[in-house]
């Protein structure tokens, strides 16, 4: 078969991705200008790499990641899922690829609805992907994968104010595996927490790609956590992605100035 | 003599029917034109530390603070309300973590500046020029027009340097910057870490850096305390504790932190069991 020998389509694949917010517009008024957060993106991420994001804030990275789920309008562009276009889907077809992709955020104090315990927080997904999963198979589920992640299983029945920060970014986690994932965004999964909490987290990451088989794109600021992470490393800023290459490649060769620029920042001792 | 001197300070913290020590008896001095860190977990007690030095924790029943804190040779703790405020960001200023919310979101940056300028220079005539001046020496473009800005239409980074012009205004004698750069990205941490250390040479001024991020403080500090659990366990030059870490809390702090260049050397998370 000729089909055999083209190499498999990437997971994700963007093409020229644009994403624009309009400026100056009023509650009347339409707005003149655009400003451009993503401008013309293009990267392929295969399957079970972990493909780093870096750049400063206000360069696009999030917007990017964001873009990917529907969270952020896509203004232009194309994005592939395995070969399929999923940027132009209507909401109905893109269901089941919500379930493909998870997201894990930044901040774990606002991403936990303080008014759900924590069965009900990791559950929320199974009730949307997993409709004839039962009282019980949840209970079991969301023990397991609390497990997973390194809480207990007896945390279920708490709330988000009696964990600490990394717990909590544990308890986000556990609910972007709940529906089985192939691809997580991981929007600054680690700036909110202090350093030896965030090591806890990045290790905890690296297991769960190797057991998983996950795809990740990690987006973050500090490339010095990108680097220990990351396969491959993308460096982002004003909206357009000025450097790509392995993750060694890039930090001890950085070609664009502003990737050294990036370099230079990381604290040294 | 030393500028600060801090001796067995306890503060306790109490609720309902528990009590938590959250420092425990801890010592140490501060001298002029000298900078310290405290570096430490959260929960290791270093931010209450730093805001028992002005009293600027609950009073008792919830909060109860005992040991000897004196600041250029008078007793802190036995200050009146009066006295404090005169010491309060004329003598030792203060810039707190975030910036976003320790500004006003009501008030413009200047006018917040000017407050702390016509509190302890009453007889100043020119408070706006003196604004235009703190705002240039931080570094913010256009001074005169980013007086009149809402914190709300500045990035946190330059949210960050009028913090820091709020803190200086005054020209105090000690500056405490709480995790002054932790809510920053990188490229503006260093940034502002670059700020500080000009500042400093400026002014002479002594600095008191309250961080969990041991990268950051070798650029700033000639000497650190180690924090961990409400006790002191290692004090010393920047340079020995970074590169000969005598304490295991210490060692492990430090090898959890990624840094470049070291891929394939496993980041190893603090375990606590063994400490």
């Amino acid at each position: 078969m000729t089909n055999s020998e083209t190499p498999p389509a990437p997971l994700i694949k963007v093409e020229n991705l644009k994403v624009s917010y309009s400026i100056g517009a009023g509650l009347f008024a339409s707005s003149k200008e655009k400003f451009n957060a993503v401008d013309g993106v293009s990267f392929e991420i295969s399957r079970g790499e972990i493909v780093g994001l870096v750049g400063e804030s206000g360069s696009g990275k999030t917007t990017t990641g964001r873009a990917i789920i529907k969270l952020a309008p896509v203004s232009g562009g194309k994005i592939f899922y395995r070969g399929t276009e999923i940027s132009s889907m209507g909401e109905r077809e893109f269901m089941p690829y919500r379930k493909k992709i998870q997201m894990i955020f930044q901040d774990p104090f606002n991403s936990l609805n303080p008014r759900m315990d924590i069965f009900k927080i990791v559950s929320e997904p199974l009730d949307i992907h997993f409709r004839g999963m039962t009282k019980e198979q949840k209970r079991e589920r969301v023990g397991e994968l609390l497990e997973t992640v390194g809480l207990d299983k007896s945390h279920m029945n708490r709330f988000p104010h009696e964990f600490s920060g990394g717990q909590r970014q544990r308890i986000g986690i556990a609910r972007a595996l709940a529906v089985e994932p192939e691809f997580i965004i991981c929007d600054e999964p680690v700036s909110a927490l202090d350093v030896s909490v965030q090591a806890q987290i990045i290790n905890l990451l690296e297991k769960l790609r190797k057991d998983f088989n996950l795809t990740l794109l990690f987006v973050a600021h500090d490339i010095a956590v990108v680097e220990y992470l990351s396969d491959r490393i993308m460096v982002m800023t004003r909206g357009k992605i000025v450097e790509q290459g392995p993750a060694s490649e890039v930090c001890e060769h950085p070609k664009h100035p502003y990737t050294k620029n990036l370099i230079a920042s990381v604290p040294k001792f | 003599m030393s500028l600060l001197e801090v001796k067995n300070l306890k503060i306790t913290f109490s609720a309902r029917d528990t009590s938590t020590e959250a420092v425990k008896g801890i010592s140490f001095r501060l001298g002029e034109n000298e900078s310290v860190a405290i570096v430490g977990e959260s929960g290791s007690g270093k931010t209450v530390t730093a805001m028992s030095l002005t009293r600027l924790l609950p009073p008792p029943p919830a909060c109860k603070v005992s040991g000897e804190i004196s600041f250029d040779g008078t007793n802190i703790g036995s200050m009146s309300e009066k006295d404090l405020r005169k010491i309060r960001g004329r003598q030792i200023a203060y810039i707190f973590q975030e910036p976003s919310t320790s500004l006003n979101p009501v008030f413009t940056v200047g006018y917040q500046i000017a407050e702390a300028i016509r509190l302890h220079f009453p007889e100043e005539k020119n408070v706006r020029e003196k604004v235009v001046e703190s705002l240039r020496e931080v570094g913010i473009l256009e001074p005169q027009k980013r007086c009149d800005s809402y914190p709300y239409e500045l990035s946190g980074g330059m949210q960050q340097r009028a913090m820091i012009a709020m803190a200086l205004a005054c020209k105090p004698r000690l500056l405490v910057a709480d995790e002054p750069t932790t809510a920053l990205d990188v490229t503006i941490q260093k940034q502002i870490i670059d700020l500080l250390k000009s500042v400093r040479q400026k002014r002479r001024m002594s600095l008191l850096l309250i961080t969990h991020n041991f990268g950051i403080i070798s650029e700033l500090c000639e000497r650190v305390i180690v924090m961990f659990r409400g006790n002191i366990v290692e004090e010393g030059a920047c340079r020995d504790v970074l590169h000969n870490p005598r304490h295991p809390y210490t060692r492990a702090l430090i090898n959890c932190i990624p840094r470049l260049g070291a891929r394939g050397r496993k980041l190893e998370p603090i375990d606590y069991d063994k400490l």
